[in-house]
């Protein structure tokens, strides 16, 4: 905090409060601290001023060296004036109050009063302004602006120009978050629109986002659309755990059903936003396919039969032999992983435990250190590695380009194909596929001095633009990687060059990869494709599948089936029927990640709580209640009650994970010790 | 659940009707059965047990305006065991229950229950710790009210409607007639909800 | 001791009787109720109804306003889209599943005054009294009127003439 010391400041009068802000803060921001309150539209905070909607403008005077205020002649749009020494504003004056009324009675003047059938009604910033601020009546006889209505602009997205106040928030997101410019305004005045170009499909990984920040209901999802209104919804904090970010949301649920998923802001994690394919991918939640019942399968058939027998078919098969294993995956909570492995371990005497579904093991990496996403931001350079970070780890890619758009940072960008992360990118380095190896070892030489021209010829990337990218790597630039190169041959080589030239993050990709590496799934003799190819081979007398579907994280799909079918007994543990359902001997309902409490870590190692949001389904159970309850009929004992209790034997047995228990965890959550 | 048509038949309160009765049963005891239920059906001595604002329209029903005594139920008695149908009048507290109930155990067989208004109904507004959430978790209810509180023309209706209830009853033995209570017990819950 | 029979006996009775037969020039107030009906109130609030316009569209458009204003929160609402083929009301949205809890309202009118389209009104029907908890979960296709501007006239006047005036309402 070296530099809070070399901060300006400037005194300002506010409404006659005198405070002290950092020269040029904005004075919308800087009546916040006095817990003023300025009605806005068009400002966003992480977003660039504007000043479109003119819904927060203030009186602004300057003190003279009388002592007197001379006000300037007309009122100031608060979010792009920068405080300066003597500026005095007043926010609660007859004349304010008077030109706040006057501003919503012409943003409503073609506002349509549809509130009642607007997914934003109840939830409005312009509805509490109009409230708060606005005219009681409008004197607009005229007839409104008729533009089309509900005009689907994704699938996720429905675009209703009738409702746009035109305050630009949408457009400047994909300008300057996203950075994928989908959408812009056409046309001028009464009539200017925001769309894509020419209406066309509104493509982008970022979409939700918009529905979010715009102020009225031009922009509403479409799979929330008419789902419920703001007073049926119950909230609650959630983690999204469809990638390893642990984005911090808001689930809205009505009557024990998921409608829709908001963005919570945790500044470490995802500040405020969300990925597309976590905001709307919460579909499983309410699927017929759930798994209510225990089944076993008697002949042929599954059927449907009571907890106790469906343990004792697991445990018959699992304690006759030792050569046992079992695969995990997707989005399991770190005491469902713990509870699984010591399980394993200490009741079935086997480690053939693997989560990880990539070509070559991730580095086992004893430091453990991971730079937090956060810091991405303040790194000079960045190196994305053979990752398309738009795909993988949206939120991630949100970051880097942050660091670029704000903090300038020069982003160098390597992969075998074109990615979103090419439009900002200093320098793209599009080698020929399967030369990871070389080029990081190229990135490596060139840094060193030495020649790359073979490389280069290898690679396909110019030598002089290896040199260059080299030219910005320094110890400080954040080299990001994630699983998904572990998927090509070369990835270790790759990895061990790419150590050397700066802070590496090579980042999980599920949800809860981290925390099993952590608790140490993963450490047996077999990798995952190693099991399978047992279990075809009728070398596996037992294989548990927890959570995950082995068609969907395996590309190898023939070898799933032979493996799902040769093996003698298979113990299918999920939330909803997938792939190797048809395959199972025991099917044991498991419940989703919001049905019961859990802490998952993410892929920077920072551990958050995920309490219940709904009720488990049917007769389904937290699988690490499953588990204690199987190793309480191997060895009486006293069992695990809450996800504390196994959180707190998990932080007992592994350090890293001490005093990180469910209730011992903060709402924001803990990096892992 | 299918929605269930019921045509109320309106009672001329002047002329009683001996009539809408299915009947069931030995001839004696059907024959006798119609008799006991027009008696018991137009002599209801409702007990008073006014818990809040809905007891001040039960009492205006009785008074001249709406007039029960039409239909012989202007008997309201302070004492459980002269009382017929017992009229649950405002919000039930967990406190109150059990007195509800051992009240509602002193009355003799045959009896009735009628819960007035919402509050008594289902707690109405009062979704709460202290409320009851229907006085039907407490004893079994015949004929529910709506309404907050119910109009006496309301009451009166949900009189007419128990009075339609016991008419419709039918005995198949001796014991269905419950002439002593010692010998028949009190009525099952099925026998409440038939 | 006759002073004291006519003192005792025959003058309470007397003057008792008097008070009899000057109440009998009275008006009698007592409304026979299930043959003829009191006038109910103006603003007198029962039974719920959804309206439809002249056209025959629900008015309700699931907004779920009253529902909102509920203070015994017992109006569930499900929305849902029109499409052309399928119209239920004007616009955009309408209710699919509309539910109220008969039982639990306490007839506020709060969601009469909430409503956007008046769509949804409480009428004077008050015999509402019935035998089964579940019969009170009065669901869409109950409370929505059979024809536009169906009236609430039983529960103003004559049962009879009312009986009449709608058999012929529904004639036409």
């Amino acid at each position: 905090m070296a530099a809070a010391t070399q901060i300006e400041t400037v005194t300002i009068t506010v409404n006659d409060l005198e405070l002290t802000v950092p020269k040029g803060e904005l004075i919308v921001e800087s009546v916040k601290r006095l817990g003023f309150e300025i009605p806005i539209f068009c400002y966003h905070p992480r977003m660039k001023p504007v000043g479109m909607c003119r819904m927060c403008i203030v009186e602004v005077g300057f003190k003279q060296p009388d002592g007197s205020v001379r006000k300037m002649p007309k009122p100031q749009a608060a979010c792009t004036l920068p405080a300066s020494e003597g500026m005095v504003v007043y926010t609660d004056t007859e004349a304010v109050h008077r030109d706040r009324k006057g501003v919503l009675e012409f943003l409503l003047v073609n506002h349509p009063l549809d509130c009642p059938i607007c997914d934003r009604g109840g939830e409005c910033p312009l509805q509490n302004n109009t409230l708060f601020y606005g005219p009681s009546t409008s004197r607009y006889v005229e007839i409104k602006r008729h533009l089309p209505k509900a005009y689907p602009l994704s699938k996720y997205v429905t675009l209703d120009l009738e409702r746009c106040i035109q305050c630009g928030r949408c457009v400047r997101f994909t300008e300057e978050i996203s950075g994928d410019s989908q959408l812009a305004f056409r046309f001028r005045g009464a009539n200017m629109q925001p769309s894509t170009f020419g209406l066309m499909e509104f493509e982008s990984k970022f979409s939700g986002n918009v529905i979010e920040i715009c102020p009225v209901g031009a922009l509403t999802s479409s799979k929330y659309r008419f789902r419920a209104r703001p007073w049926d919804l119950q909230t609650r904090p959630a983690i999204c755990t469809n990638c390893s970010n642990g984005c911090n949301v808001w689930m809205d649920y009505r009557v024990d059903k998921v409608v829709r998923i908001n963005g919570r802001t945790n500044e470490a994690i995802n500040e405020e936003w969300t990925c597309d394919r976590g905001k709307f991918g919460h579909d499983f939640y309410n699927s017929p396919d759930r798994l209510n019942v225990p089944l076993v399968r008697r002949g042929t058939a599954l059927v449907e039969t009571n907890w106790s027998e469906a343990y004792s078919d697991c445990i018959r098969a699992f304690t006759s032999s030792t050569n046992t294993a079992g695969l995990g995956g997707n989005a399991n909570s770190n005491e469902d992983l713990f509870a699984w492995k010591k399980l394993f371990n200490e009741g079935f005497k086997s480690n053939e435990l693997d989560y990880n579904w990539t070509k070559v093991a991730p580095i086992a990496d004893p430091t453990h250190a991971k730079p937090s996403i956060a810091s991405i931001e303040d790194a000079p350079s960045i190196l994305v590695f053979g990752s398309s970070l738009a795909d993988e780890l949206p939120i991630v890619f949100l970051r880097v380009r942050k660091a670029w758009f704000k903090n300038g940072a020069k982003v160098i960008v390597a992969h075998d194909q074109a990615t979103d992360a090419d439009s900002f990118a200093e320098l793209v380095l599009n080698y020929q596929p399967g030369t990871e190896a070389t080029l990081a070892q190229a990135l490596a030489d060139a840094k060193a001095g030495k020649s790359v021209e073979a490389a280069a010829k290898l690679t396909g990337v110019p030598a002089e633009k290896i040199a260059a990218a080299a030219a910005h790597l320094t110890s400080s630039t954040a080299i990001i990687t994630s699983h998904e190169l572990l998927n090509r041959p070369g990835a270790h080589d790759a990895l061990g060059a790419l150590k050397g030239l700066g802070e590496l993050r090579n980042y999980a990709l599920n949800a809860n990869d981290q925390g099993a590496a952590e608790i140490g799934i993963g450490t047996g003799t077999k990798r995952s494709a190693q099991i399978l190819a047992d279990a075809r081979d009728g070398k596996l007398d037992a294989l548990w599948l927890l959570g995950v579907d082995p068609f969907e994280v395996c590309e190898d799909h023939d070898l799933v089936q032979a493996a799902l079918e040769n093996v003698a007994f298979l113990v299918v543990q999920a939330h909803t029927k997938n792939g190797a359902f048809p395959y199972a001997s025991v099917v044991l309902p498991m419940t989703a990640p919001a049905e019961a409490d859990g802490t998952y870590t993410n892929a920077d190692r920072h551990i958050q709580r995920f309490g219940a949001v709904l009720p488990a389904k049917g007769e389904a159970k937290p699988a690490w209640k499953a588990f204690s309850e199987i190793s309480l009929r191997l060895k009486p004992g006293r069992p695990w009650f809450n996800a504390d209790e196994v959180g707190r034997a998990l932080g007992a047995e592994v350090a890293a994970f001490a005093n990180h228990s469910f209730n011992q965890l903060p709402t924001e959550g803990l990096p892992l010790v | 659940m299918p929605k269930r048509v019921e045509t109320v038949v309106l009672h001329d309160s002047s002329t009683p009707v001996i009539g809408d009765v299915q009947k069931g049963g030995s001839v004696v005891v059907t024959s006798l059965d119609t008799l006991l239920n027009q008696a018991r059906a137009n002599a209801l001595w409702p007990l008073t047990f006014g818990l809040a604002c809905c007891a001040i329209e039960m009492m205006s029903t009785v008074a001249s305006r709406f007039d029960l005594s039409r239909f012989g139920s202007e008997a309201f008695r302070a004492t459980p065991r002269q009382a017929d149908v017992m009229i649950i009048a405002g919000r039930l507290s967990k406190k109150m229950a059990p007195v509800l109930r051992q009240i509602y155990d002193q009355m003799p067989e045959p009896k009735w229950v009628i819960s007035m208004g919402a509050c008594a109904s289902s707690g109405g507004v009062y979704n709460n710790y202290a409320i009851v959430q229907g006085a039907d978790q407490v004893v079994p209810v015949d004929v529910y009210v709506p309404g907050c509180p119910p109009s006496p023309d309301a009451l009166i209706y949900a009189v007419l409607k128990l009075q339609d209830k016991i008419k419709r009853n039918t005995a198949r033995n001796l014991s269905d007639l419950r002439l002593v209570e010692g010998l028949t017990g009190p009525r099952t819950l099925e026998e409440v909800e038939a | 001791m006759s002073l004291g029979i006519y003192k005792g006996i025959v003058k309470p009775i007397t003057s008792g009787l008097g008070i009899t037969y000057r109440r009998l020039k009275h008006k009698k107030v007592t409304v026979s109720y299930p043959e003829e009906m009191r006038e109910q109130f103006p603003r007198t609030r029962w039974r719920h109804f959804l309206t439809r316009y002249e056209s025959g569209l629900e008015r309700c458009i699931g907004c779920s306003l009253c529902a909102g204003a509920c203070p015994a929160r017992c109006i569930n609402v499900v929305a849902a889209e029109n499409t052309d083929e399928a119209r239920y009301s004007p616009g955009e949205r309408y209710a699919v599943r509309y539910e109220i809890n008969m039982i639990r309202c306490i007839f506020c009118g709060y969601c009469q005054d909430a409503c956007p389209t008046g769509a949804i009104v409480l009428r004077k029907n008050f015999e509402l009294a019935d035998y089964h908890r579940e019969d009170f979960i009065y669901t869409k296709d109950r409370l929505l009127e059979e024809y536009p501007g169906q009236s609430d006239e039983p529960y103003t006047s004559n049962r009879k003439e009312w009986a009449e005036a709608r058999a012929d309402e529904k004639r036409r």
